[in-house]
């Protein structure tokens, strides 16, 4: 999953959260690497059993964000005991500011009893 | 005595020459019987009244016999039980969402259909509430936290540090990467992994095993209710109403190792516009592990509808998990009624099936 999501420069900051829905255990390592680089400026890692949790303040003014990339891995596997059923998830990848969404990054997908791992890339234009 | 232990020697062989291929599981999950529903159990086809409590799925089947000691039969009673929250809305909530309410969204309904030896259609209407659900990973907050963050959470970072790495030794930026450079990058991460997919998978699966085996006799409390209605014919608009039920029941474990359900019933049944009263009060005790299970059971009733009636039910029965999702149920006991001071034999054979783990 690769997106473009465009943020207002003059508008603040900006967060982000991971939010993913569906009956799944999930763990996530989110990366924003600085504009036109290789190199990391903030990491964080976390699971999908508290909401609470999943959402960081982007270093710096909006302003200073726009170039930046996001890159969302994600582990997800089946808790579940009915391993017949396939089990729907999303991630979403949310965009915030001014403690409104403004766009996300989403993966639809479904599993049974295996894992499956997912890459998402958000370029905050 | 002498048929049940035939029949039981009968099952193994049975069931070992015909394990099903990944195809044919859905349809055998639709004809063998899964933990106990209220609808079902409302119909009196079982001597015992304790309804069991149980794991909340989106979908479970129950049916009746199937196999007569010669030959295999089509059931004369079945029952369904469905979770519509789950069933619905599972893939749109997070897990913190499940948790809120979980008691409402534990919510199940069923129903269950018999046909009696009169040829009369007993058609009931089930709705389970579980009150406490320990055991359930999904709203297991501690353990599944701490199982995630080594395991999942782990993976992705070490992964996303192997990609960063590629990244920088092959001065690719982020966003750019190519589709090549992405099957370049998949191959270097799963060089450099600590240990492979199939290895990480084992491992996920030795957890829920593990999880499952350490809860099985974990602590719930369910309650329960159910409507049974007949009818001569098999029009709705014929039914009248038969009997309503109510269940509550405790499960407590014993270490890993036991777990004692404690179970209370009661009944009203209509019969010509008289009203008849049943209580009953239950206690079931298993012990064993996941796999293989005994249990002994005593239960006293008070049975108006069958003439002011009391009966101690003892009964010893097993569990065991034979091949893959394959389970056996036997059971074996006696009915002892205090009124005319006789006994009666009962016994139980259920193949019961879940899908394989």
């Amino acid at each position: 999953m690769k997106k473009e999501i465009r943020i207002n420069p003059a508008n603040g900051h900006v967060s982000v959260n991971v939010k993913i829905t569906g009956l799944v255990g999930a763990g996530y390592n989110l990366d924003l690497f600085e504009k036109m680089s290789n190199n990391t400026i903030l990491n964080y890692s976390g699971t999908n059993v508290f909401d609470h949790d999943d959402m960081r303040m982007l270093p710096n003014s909006s302003d200073m964000n726009v170039g930046r990339v996001l890159k969302l891995n994600t582990y997800v596997m089946s808790i579940d005991d009915n391993n017949d059923v396939e089990k729907r998830f999303t991630i979403r990848l949310q965009i915030i500011q001014n403690g409104i969404i403004i766009d996300e990054a989403v993966i639809t997908d479904q599993l049974k009893k295996e894992h499956k791992n997912f890459l998402t890339l958000v370029k905050l234009v | 005595m002498k048929t049940i232990i035939i029949l039981l020697l009968m099952v193994p062989a049975l069931m070992f020459a015909q394990i099903p291929s990944e195809s044919l599981v859905k349809n055998y999950k639709l004809n063998f019987a899964l933990p106990d529903i209220p609808a079902f159990k409302a119909l009196g086809t079982e001597p015992s009244n304790i309804l069991r409590p149980s794991v909340t799925q989106d979908f479970s089947f129950v049916s009746s016999e199937f196999f007569n000691g010669k030959n295999l039969v089509i059931p004369t009673s079945f029952g369904i039980e469905v979770s519509p929250i789950l069933l619905m809305n599972t893939d749109k909530m997070t897990l913190s969402e499940f948790r809120k309410n979980n008691a409402f969204k534990t919510s199940r309904f069923s129903l269950g259909t018999f046909k009696d030896s009169l040829k009369t259609m007993n058609i009931s209407v089930g709705y389970r509430l579980t009150v406490i659900n320990k055991g359930d990973l999904r709203t297991d907050t501690a353990v599944l936290d701490e199982f995630l963050k080594n395991t999942l959470a782990k993976k992705a970072y070490e992964k996303a540090k192997l990609e960063e790495k590629f990244m920088q030794e092959n001065n690719i930026l982020p966003f750019e990467i190519t589709s090549e450079q992405k099957v370049e990058m998949g191959k270097y991460v799963d060089q450099n992994m600590k240990e492979n997919e199939d290895e990480f998978e084992s491992k996920l699966d030795e957890f829920k095993k593990q999880y499952k085996n350490d809860n099985w006799n974990a602590e719930k409390l369910d309650f329960a209710t159910a409507f049974v209605g007949q009818a001569r014919d098999s029009l709705i608009s014929n039914v009248s109403f038969r009997n309503f039920s109510l269940w509550g029941t405790y499960a407590i474990p014993i270490k890993k190792f036991g777990q004692i359900l404690f179970g209370a019933t009661y009944q009203l049944n209509r019969l010509q516009n008289e009203e008849y009263h049943t209580f009953s009060f239950s206690n079931r005790n298993y012990f064993g592990s996941n796999r293989i299970k005994f249990f002994f059971e005593e239960q006293i009733e008070y049975n108006q509808y069958l003439g002011d009636k009391t009966n101690l039910l003892l009964n010893l029965g097993a569990e065991v998990n034979l091949n893959k999702g394959f389970w056996i149920d036997l059971n074996a006991g006696l009915t002892k009624n205090y009124n005319d001071n006789t006994s009666d034999f009962v016994s139980q054979l259920r193949f019961r099936y879940t899908l394989p783990e």
